[in-house]
């Protein structure tokens, strides 16, 4: 019986995480969601406490070591290993591209996207959405397979901005190995975003294009007038 | 059975190698993997290089949509969840900010308190005592979620302050998506607090409270002042009207 509703616990609070992200979450229950992994069929709530109890908080259970995490009762080695991975994991995905940025400028907006474009050898697109007061709020990513239907790609964007109430946005389409001028597709995919996004009340604020190590932002080049 | 059996051997190898080397001894796509085997995925290998070849980076993956996630690459909801995870923790949680060892003004103190708010949707009260130097011996959550009487807060927080011997604690909670204008229950409380404390020798610092997007030190306004019982010395606020 506890077995079952161990199983209940776990899936209720993924999709509740899948749901509304981190920001409905207490700490202890991030970690619990991520304790899940390292120990299977076990009741991770108490461990949860206790690590964050121990160590004051989610950053600072991310930065102990693997040694002392395992002198945590119910942490052993390898589910210690995994907690610290996770932390690496974090801290590398921060150093790139998740560090609060302000979008205040073209000039700030070419360099993101070069940075989270410097690792990236395969030609994809990014969504960022943007607060009103031009501040970073949430990035999607999409392979070029995903782009290569514009019909099907604008309703797909449409489904995403209302699922995740996104307001305005800003497109940034990486060809790694060309250099950065807009195509003729790179016209068409501005041109439906704005024609379907615009009754959406959703606004497209540029488009940048990276190549060989070089940005190109179409609004500021006056290649399309955005809205 | 067999892909059971598989994960269990790449989580093994892969670890090995992270614990011995570092995440830099790891490729993008054994990360990926290695993601994949402990969500309990199968075709690991399979699917981290179609993955890698996609998305380039784990970066850029863990911004991916997760409808496409599932249906093109068939990851299933643990997998989806991990990667999340490592999003969203990585943009919440890891901001970069010096660590507050000292609640020597209101700034500080609205810094040290708003850190421990991140992330909560429900009212939480924190208390953190300090040594005569206002540098914290410790803190902790007092109450979270549901209404506490005000005797219980008084000796929880009492208790925690005796059992650190401490003689000076701050308090705050936070005002889940809301303005951080103290209520009228906000004062009284402090007042409660307060009076409680000073019968056994411990002086309430400061009573902060955190709102959505803004902070409110309550040694600042002047209209509490009456509701602190006594003054601290060497606690730096901006007196406002």
């Amino acid at each position: 019986m506890s077995q079952v509703q161990h199983g209940g616990h776990r899936e209720r609070l993924r999709s509740r995480f899948l749901q509304t992200g981190a920001k409905g979450f207490q700490q202890h229950e991030l970690l619990e969601l991520l304790l899940f992994y390292a120990l299977p069929r076990i009741n991770t709530n108490n461990i949860a406490h206790s690590l964050i109890e121990g160590f004051g908080s989610l950053p600072e259970v991310l930065e102990a070591d693997i040694s002392r995490l395992s002198s945590v009762k119910g942490i052993n080695s390898s589910s210690a290993a995994f907690i610290s991975l996770f932390g690496d994991l974090c801290r590398y995905c921060s150093d790139y591209c998740h560090k609060p940025v302000k979008l205040s400028s073209v000039r700030k907006v070419r360099e993101y996207f070069l940075n989270y474009f410097s690792s990236v050898n395969s030609e994809m697109y990014l969504i960022l959405s943007i607060s009103p007061s031009n501040d970073l709020l949430n990035v999607h990513s999409f392979t070029i397979s995903e782009f290569s239907s514009i019909s099907g790609v604008a309703r797909k964007i449409a489904e995403i901005s209302v699922r995740n109430n996104i307001r305005r946005i800003i497109i940034g389409h990486n060809q790694p190995e060309q250099p950065p001028m807009p195509q003729e597709k790179d016209y068409e995919l501005t041109r439906i975003f704005s024609e379907t996004l615009f009754p959406l009340g959703i606004e497209i604020c540029d488009h940048i294009i990276c190549g060989c190590g070089k940005a190109f932002s179409m609004h500021e080049n006056g290649a399309y007038s955005f809205i | 059975m067999s892909s059971t059996n598989g994960n269990t051997s790449v989580k093994k190898i892969l670890t090995e190698k992270y614990v011995s080397g570092g995440l830099d001894s790891l490729t993008q796509q054994e990360i990926i993997q290695l993601i994949l085997a402990y969500s309990g995925c199968k075709d690991t290998d399979v699917i981290s290089m179609r993955l890698c070849s996609d998305y380039g980076t784990l970066s850029a993956l863990i911004d991916a949509d997760i409808q496409t996630l599932s249906s093109e690459y068939g990851l299933n909801e643990q997998a989806i969840v991990l990667l999340r995870l490592i999003s969203q923790v990585s943009r919440h949680y890891l901001k970069k900010e010096e660590k507050i060892t000292c609640l020597r003004s209101s700034s500080a103190a609205v810094k040290f308190f708003r850190k421990l708010c991140a992330g909560a949707d429900e009212e939480n009260l924190f208390a953190a005592c300090t040594n005569e130097k206002f540098r914290i011996i410790s803190h902790r959550t007092i109450a979270a979620g549901s209404e506490q009487s005000i005797h219980t807060v008084c000796r929880n927080i009492a208790d925690f302050a005796l059992v650190n011997k401490s003689g000076i604690i701050f308090i705050a909670h936070n005002h889940p998506n809301s303005a951080a204008a103290p209520s009228m229950s906000d004062f009284s409380s402090t007042r409660e607090i307060s009076l409680a404390l000073d019968k056994i020798g411990i002086m309430l610092a400061d009573h902060i409270i955190i709102g959505s997007d803004s902070a409110v030190s309550m040694r600042e306004i002047s209209e509490a002042a009456p509701f602190f019982s006594g003054i601290v010395s060497g606690y730096l606020t901006n007196k406002r009207e």
